[in-house]
């Protein structure tokens, strides 16, 4: 019978290793798993001398739900509800990534149309991601303000993903072979009102912050990833980008209509905290920029699902209750059975999400339920990297580094 | 990637690792060797270092249990899975090293990618397969105790019951003795019964 044992008395004393002089000079200090500023559930465990971190320890786990092992019980369009709390800060970007790899097990391609939509939606939820790690940066520094203006542009993502999708947050908007219905009438009107307000809300945010000494005192020069580490680590997205490496999936492997976009990928060298937040605040102009361009190229209507033969795709209810065909169609999709199921094969697709790339490895027996599905999760493959960009600092770079790694704990743990 | 760039890579590959070459498949465009897991190091640096393949950026490290699967390419029971990523070509490749379920071991990436430290940590935890090699081989999404394998294929969804067996130790505090008294009793899941 497995026991497990919390102590309110702090550490763990049985895991400090060599260098751990328990009762000498170095304090062991428990940073989480509850902590405002680690912005989710996981746990450092900070071994100090003085104010210098000797050692540290995470610890994660305490989200852990088992997402990959319920991938195998939910069928592919049931999945999507599952996928959408991994990184919590953007669902619609992980229905998305988990779709596409969907589709391109069955080997089924979306209509132009649903992949401008899709496209559109998911500069949307990198604005969304990325209004976030605008403001509590400087809320866990002490900085109140930008914290909660930052909150309005998101409270503007989260009315759009409301008005097409009927859901502020757990989106689950995408089926496979195209969405789970049409956008509204004033999609485009909803979007343009986003892209058109979010420089004006960057330019407020970034002149309150970026020319002020505290803030690049505890930003600037700490936390350093070299270019080295982002390979050794397979670091990607902003803090790959911060580092020097300029890559971005968007432009390197273009999907969803990207290559007809006119963007800019800012990138930073200096690798520091401060680049990682300049690079999202760049990040977040450029996908205004994104979204003008796309809001002139969607058309007015169009095929949103692909599927003549209903083999993914549900039947419009109207149809299921009147027609036999239709009928019969629903059913083999919806009960447990054989009906709508990809060939056996794997796949791995990724995103470029806010987080870095989101990957999805899909491995299919044929049947209606996924064998295995594996997340490739930015969040926990950055955090790895954590020890060693606070080791040597002090305690109070631990927050500057955490709050700009971008770390989503749903993501890490799964 | 087509099929052309694919054979030339399989046969690049070939040339130098034939005994350790168990098999190469192109699937939607998706490259995957399937490698010995003796010599999955060698064929991994390879990978990164040759000048026609510089599969230089590790993508992830992952683990599959092919115990149900109807269409099994090797006999062993589980495979550790490489996915891997060329920075210079933008192409992608997968590397699969067959474990067997009797003898459930792995040598350890570590040395090429720091980023297989928690992904092999995180594949033992799931798979219960070990690295030969790995620094700091323990668990890291389950507690330390936790006495299975979540992702193995005999491992239930909804576990073994470990929530109804979850004991809190705390240490026996005066002030925090004093109003547990005053408290009722915790009790289990079990005895509370359903909803």
């Amino acid at each position: 019978m497995s026991d497990h044992r919390t102590t309110t008395s702090g550490a763990d004393m049985h895991e400090l290793g060599p260098t751990g002089a328990v009762g000498g000079e170095h304090m062991v200090l428990n940073f989480g798993p509850q902590h405002p500023a680690t912005h989710g559930t996981f746990r450092l465990l900070l071994e100090l001398d003085g104010e210098r971190i000797v050692r540290c320890t995470p610890y994660i786990g305490y989200l852990h739900s088992g997402f990959e092992k319920l991938g195998e019980h939910h069928t592919y369009n049931q999945y999507v509800t599952v996928v959408d709390r991994m990184n919590y800060m953007s669902p619609f970007a992980n229905d998305l990534a988990y779709h596409m790899a969907v589709e391109k097990l069955y080997g089924i391609e979306c209509t132009e149309y649903t992949q401008l939509v899709r496209l559109m939606l998911a500069e949307v939820a990198r604005l969304q991601d990325h209004s976030f790690f605008l403001g509590t940066p400087a809320l866990d520094l002490g900085s109140m303000t930008p914290f909660l203006w930052s909150f309005v542009g998101r409270e503007e993502c989260y009315d759009v993903f409301e008005f097409v999708t009927g859901a502020r947050y757990m989106t689950a908007y995408t089926r496979t072979g195209g969405l789970m219905w049409d956008v509204p009438p004033d999609f485009k009107e909803r979007i343009k009102y986003v892209a058109d307000r979010t420089p004006g809300e960057l330019d407020d945010i970034e002149s309150i912050l970026c020319s002020n000494p505290i803030w690049l005192s505890r930003m600037q020069g700490i936390g350093r990833i070299t270019a080295e580490d982002v390979v050794d680590y397979g670091i990607t997205g902003p803090s790959a980008r911060a580092s020097g490496v300029c890559r971005d999936l968007r432009r390197d492997q273009p999907y969803l209509g990207y290559e007809a976009m006119d963007f800019e990928i800012p990138t930073c060298a200096e690798g520091d905290c401060y680049a990682r937040y300049i690079v999202r605040v760049e990040e977040m102009r450029q996908s205004a920029r994104i979204l003008q361009q796309a809001i002139r190229m969607l058309p007015d209507g169009g095929q949103v699902n692909v599927d003549p033969a209903r083999k993914v795709t549900l039947p419009p209810k109207a149809e299921v209750h009147a027609k036999m065909e239709q009928m019969i169609h629903h059913f083999e999709l919806i009960m447990p059975g054989s009906g709508g199921a990809p060939p056996v094969g794997e796949v791995y697709v990724a995103n470029e999400t806010a987080m870095g790339e989101l990957g999805f490895y899909l491995v299919s027996d044929g049947t209606k339920f996924p064998y295995r599905v594996r997340v490739r999760p930015p969040s926990f493959l950055h955090y790895a990297m954590f020890p060693r960009l606070v080791e040597g600092r002090l305690l109070s770079d631990v927050v500057s580094v955490l709050s700009s790694l971008n770390i989503i704990a749903a993501e890490l743990d799964r | 990637m087509n099929q052309p760039r694919a054979d030339s890579i399989v046969q690049h590959v070939r040339t130098k690792f034939a005994g350790a070459l168990r098999g190469a498949t192109v699937h939607r465009g998706e490259l995957t060797l399937v490698v010995a897991r003796e010599r999955v190091l060698d064929v991994l640096a390879f990978l990164r270092d040759d000048e026609s393949l510089r599969f230089d950026f590790p993508i992830d490290l992952a683990a599959v249990d092919y115990r149900d699967h109807p269409r099994r390419e090797f006999p062993e029971r589980f495979a550790v899975i490489y996915h891997l990523l060329s920075t210079a070509t933008e192409e992608r490749l997968r590397v699969k090293a067959p474990v067997p379920e009797d003898d459930p071991v792995c040598p350890s990436a570590v040395g090429l990618w720091s980023l297989a430290n928690w992904t092999e940590r995180e594949v033992f935890d799931m798979f219960g397969i070990r690295f030969d090699g790995h620094p700091d081989l323990r668990r890291i999404l389950m507690w330390e105790e936790f006495e299975h394998h979540p992702l193995r294929k005999d491992y239930p969804l909804r576990g073994l019951g470990e929530r109804d067996r979850y004991t809190v130790v705390r240490d026996d505090f005066p002030q925090a003795a004093r109003s547990r008294r005053q408290e009722p009793a915790a009790r289990s899941s079990a005895e509370r019964g359903p909803g």
